[in-house]
């Protein structure tokens, strides 16, 4: 496998899937369990960065270490946005659509981290592919640093951040319960 | 007879005993001025309503009123004591103030109406949103006070009957983290620890919990071990100098937020130390290889850092915790309202599990409610957990409960997670929930970010139904109020933090036209004619005892089982522990015994959450990680808090309570005794801060936030430098402002932020940055409490005295056996 092109595309991704829950977590600051937690997740998936550009150099791939960062005025008009909008209930189909865009996203990073993963037999024993974060940091390439981070009490679990981020999202309640959302035509009850 | 001023002595005499020991019996007793105990009519029993001990005590009743209290001398629980608000909080009842008939709000008024108007208004709305929506425009918010009985019901109404997810209750701000902890740890909740454990522990560990002014006669407890022989090592971690602090072996006292870090770091030296039951984790733990691994990376140093404690107190603590034979570990708010609850609390656990001190005399851990009745609002599926501790994400259970309750599982909603209370408020606030029943909680002072509360429950789209027994902040913005009876004037029974069900009878009538709480929902199901498969009644009891007897169907076989218990062997004697069964109607002291847990895949009550995100473990997933129901080790990560102190917002403010008030003071406010003791919001910060900013004791201060503000008078005192403290109990409903401001902020929520713990949902009311400013010189004193944490560090202020309104009688009965 070309693990250098894997390692590329997953530095990509990751800085894409981060991208994506920032914005996300700005349209919809009114709704606080989702910023807070779109940010937690934002900010590991950009701590991932630097690990994978590091690992990356060893497969001639040369990477930013830094994560791709937001323009701070845009974020605060669409936070502003959001306060506004806040009492209306189309906000909560904006933000179904941010979580579908997200849950798209970040199931890419989760295969890019499994492809990655199935490189692993060759790649764990080079020290740059260890460095890259562990499943206790809740990163796909657990596997990728073999049994150091699986225990006998440890589930296969489906790795990832990405993979985090995919159950995060059911876990952001509007993502779950489309019956709280009003019905068609009952959008605009004052 | 001795008497003895209860404010200024709170815990009241002692009574030293010796490990082992059983705990001496001293019997409180206090009655109102002129009446002497030949006066009383009849004694009726009852326990503790103002706070989570649950507290065994009579009622007085002379001339069909009410007139004072007494300890229960054979309860188990507190062997005849009770605390300030136990001895004082029942003259609530009598208040003129008492709501005594239903409001409609007609035109934008709140104006009297009859029962039949009342309740017709809500059943006509919930029927035409039903139709409009579905049940998710329904919501209910209950409180952590009310009965068993009501919570079943209730539960029954929502869940099974109109089918919404939307039910929690104000349970979610004070113990829904225990829940979450226990849940984590070991599949399922369920006190592991009893009270008794005091009685044998030599060393108790007290995270975040001020027990002293939380739960003052367990504290009484823990004060006569400390009296008496050999008496145990008491750890305490608060920034604030609380009197457990002051009494402990070791303080610490972390930067708010820190409290992942500072487990983590007597874990690891737990670990480090070989201070581990290796034979226990073996036979009945899983994912020690994990916490070691994570734990690994906090050696003392890296933890003094975080949480600004000096290493050789982080060392001297983690000595005493990994040394102690019978180890008692206890959490409360400082734990469960701060950056990262859940997985603070689970810390706390593990420290107990990999000691293998659990399930015998004295190895305990209690993760403690803040609430007389929040464990049956668990229990009974008022809260967002399914009756009977069953298992959302488990098919069989939601079957078992819909075979129950003789209906359809697919009526029972079970294709989401219920709905946290923070996110009810937030569907409110788009407008897709509708309409909110609040029953005896305050959430106008109560939820944090008081501006964004008032603007959502004053919403005119959103029809608000409060039920209680005065016209709190929350009830002035009702579109519907209901006047309800409350403890003395019910019958119902309610658990305590320790697993001890209590009979609390009807002594009184309630005032004009006030009704209990489960009337009124079993008026609302009857109205709204609920109905079950074969077109019978879905609720099929009328009153107490009949819903008593229900909820046994429904616990039978899962670990809060109540099927050994009745009305006839709760009445006379002590409280009884459950598991209680037929085999075993004396009930259960200890769970959790040989390493036997509730957590095997198809019978635990939750597959459990991630900590650092809330992301629910699959079922799969639960079943290879866990498959024969061992005690599970979750180890986390220090997260820093959303919000950190900043040039503009230099402090970290943390809320909380005192001694002598409950929640937003609607009783104890109207209690003389417990309303002199603390008649104000007070400020507290530490001497070297207020030198800082030349403040002085007394000074009236303004505490703000990006969200408000608030002022009060300065209290100087011990308190950890950088933090400032405010009591929360001090809303609006005794000002002009009626339930808002009406000028400066006087509510502790105006301050705090909307963030709550991704696991647990609790909202965190101990982490927000806040600055301090003077707005005005004062005459040196505060009206702040002596005696509690909020002692002040200079000579001078008048010390907290009842006088003689505040004396109580105490009995003590020699002999430390009986």
């Amino acid at each position: 496998m070309k693990i250098g092109l894997v390692l590329r595309e997953l530095h990509r991704s990751e800085n894409d899937l981060a991208h994506e829950l920032l914005q996300a977590s700005e349209h919809n600051k009114v709704d606080q369990e989702m910023y807070h937690l779109a940010r937690d997740l934002a900010g590991w998936s950009q701590q991932h960065i630097p690990l994978i550009a590091e690992a990356a150099r060893r497969y001639g791939e040369d990477l930013d270490a830094e994560p791709e960062s937001e323009l701070k005025i845009a974020e605060r008009v669409r936070e502003k946005t959001s306060d506004l909008i806040g009492h209306h209930g189309e906000a909560s189909w904006l933000m179904l659509r941010d979580l579908r865009t997200i849950y798209t996203k970040a199931s890419g990073v989760s295969t890019d981290w499994e492809m990655l993963a199935q490189a692993a037999p060759r790649a764990s024993s080079t020290p740059s592919c260890s460095r890259l974060p562990n499943s206790a940091t809740r990163i796909p390439c657990a596997r990728c640093v073999g049994p150091t981070a699986s225990s006998r009490s440890r589930p296969p679990r489906c790795w990832s951040a990405d993979g985090s981020t995919a159950t995060a999202v059911r876990q952001i309640p509007c993502a779950q319960t489309p019956r709280n959302l009003p019905k068609q035509g009952k959008l605009h009850r004052p | 007879m001795p008497r003895t001023d209860r404010i200024a002595e709170p815990w009241g005499t002692r009574t030293p005993y010796g490990p082992g020991e059983q705990w001496p019996v001293r019997v409180d007793t206090y009655l109102q001025e002129g009446t002497t105990p030949a006066d009383v009519d009849r004694w009726v029993q009852t326990a503790s309503i103002m706070h989570s001990n649950g507290d065994a005590m009579d009622i007085a009743v002379r001339d069909e009123q009410i007139v004072g209290v007494r300890g229960r001398t054979d309860d188990r629980v507190n062997r005849g004591r009770l605390g300030p608000k136990d001895l004082f909080g029942w003259q609530a009842n009598a208040s003129s103030d008492r709501l005594t008939r239903p409001l409609i709000r007609i035109n934008g008024e709140l104006v009297e109406t009859d029962w039949d108007t009342a309740m017709e208004r809500i059943v006509t709305r919930t029927k035409e949103l039903l139709d409009e929506q579905g049940p998710s425009a329904i919501g209910f918010y209950t409180t952590g006070q009310l009965f068993l009985e009501e919570y079943y019901t209730l539960g029954v109404i929502a869940h099974g009957g109109l089918g919404t997810n939307h039910v929690d209750g104000n349970t979610r701000l004070c113990t829904a983290t225990a829940a979450a902890a226990l849940k984590e740890s070991f599949g399922c909740d369920g006190q592991p620890g009893s009270y008794t454990d005091i009685d044998h522990a030599d060393v108790i560990a007290l995270y975040g919990h001020n027990m002293a002014e939380t739960q003052t006669v367990l504290w009484a407890r823990i004060l006569d071990r400390l009296a008496g022989p050999n008496p145990p090592q008491v750890i305490c971690v608060d920034p604030r100098p609380t009197p457990v602090a002051k009494l402990a072996t070791v303080h610490l006292a972390p930067k708010p937020g820190t409290n992942v870090a500072l487990m983590n770091g007597i874990l690891h030296e737990i670990v480090a130390n070989g201070w581990v039951d290796s034979d226990y984790i073996e036979r009945h733990v899983v994912g020690y290889d994990e916490l070691t691994k994570r734990v690994g990376e906090y050696p003392l140093e890296r933890v003094a850092d975080i949480c600004d404690v000096p290493v050789v107190q982080l060392r001297e603590a983690a000595r005493i915790i990994g040394g102690a034979q019978r180890l008692l570990s206890t959490v409360l708010q400082g734990f469960y309202q701060s950056n990262q609850a859940t997985a603070a609390a689970v810390q706390v656990n593990n420290v107990n599990i990999i000691r293998g001190m659990l399930g015998k005399p004295g190895c305990g851990v209690l993760q403690m409610n803040g609430q007389p009745t929040a464990q049956n609002t668990r229990e009974c599926g008022a809260d967002g957990d399914m009756a009977g501790f069953r298992n959302w994400s488990n098919d069989s259970h939601v079957a078992e409960l819909a075979t129950l309750w003789n209906i359809d599982p697919m009526r029972i909603p079970h294709y989401a997670p219920p709905t946290h209370a923070m996110q009810m408020i937030r569907f409110a606030e788009e407008g897709s929930l509708q309409m909110l029943w609040v029953s005896g909680t305050n959430p106008a002072v109560s939820l944090p970010e008081l501006a964004r509360i008032r603007s959502i429950l004053s919403q005119e789209r959103l029809f608000l139904v409060v039920q209680d027994i005065f016209l709190t902040e929350t009830a002035q913005l009702a579109d519907v109020v209901l006047p309800a009876a409350t403890w003395g004037e019910k019958t119902g029974t309610f658990t305590n933090v320790d697993r001890t069900v209590h009979l609390s009878e009807k002594a009184v009538e309630p005032p004009g036209q006030a009704r209990p709480d489960l009337e009124i929902f079993l008026d609302y199901a009857h109205r709204m004619g609920l109905r079950d498969k074969d077109n019978q009644p879905l609720v099929k009891w009328h009153d107490a005892e009949s819903a008593f007897e229900a909820w046994k169907d429904c616990s039978r076989g899962r670990p809060c089982d109540y099927t050994g218990m009745s009305y006839a062997t709760l009445r006379g004697g002590s409280g009884i522990q459950w598991p209680c069964t037929e085999e075993q109607p004396e009930g259960t002291e200890r769970i959790y015994v040989d390493g036997k847990f509730w957590s095997a895949p198809d019978y635990c009550e939750s597959y459990g959450k991630d900590l650092l995100t809330g992301a629910p473990v699959e079922p799969v997933e639960y079943r290879a990680m866990n498959p024969s129901g061992k005690a599970i080790l979750k180890a986390a990560a220090y997260q820093p808090p959303h919000e950190v102190p900043s040039s503009e917002y230099p402090f970290s403010l943390i809320t909380g309570r005192t001694l002598y008030h409950f929640h937003t003071r609607t009783k104890t406010a109207r209690a003389p005794q417990l309303q002199r003791a603390a008649p104000e919001v007070w400020v507290e910060c530490s001497a070297d801060d207020a030198a800082a900013a030349a403040l002085f004791e007394g000074d009236l201060v303004e505490v703000s936030t990006p969200r408000g503000s608030v002022q009060g008078r300065l209290r100087i005192s011990g308190i950890r430098d950088g933090v400032l403290f405010l009591p929360f109990h001090y809303g609006y409903w005794d000002t002009d402002g009626g339930h808002q401001p009406a000028g400066a902020g006087r509510a502790a929520n105006e301050l705090t932020i909307t963030d709550w713990d991704a696991a647990s949902k609790q909202p965190l009311f101990k982490t927000a940055a806040a600055a301090l400013r003077k707005v005005a010189a004062g005459d040196g004193t505060s009206q702040a409490p002596t005696n509690t944490a909020s002692a002040p560090v200079h000579a001078g202020a008048e010390a907290t005295r009842g006088g003689a309104a505040a004396e109580v009688t105490e009995e003590i009965t020699a002999g430390g056996a009986s």
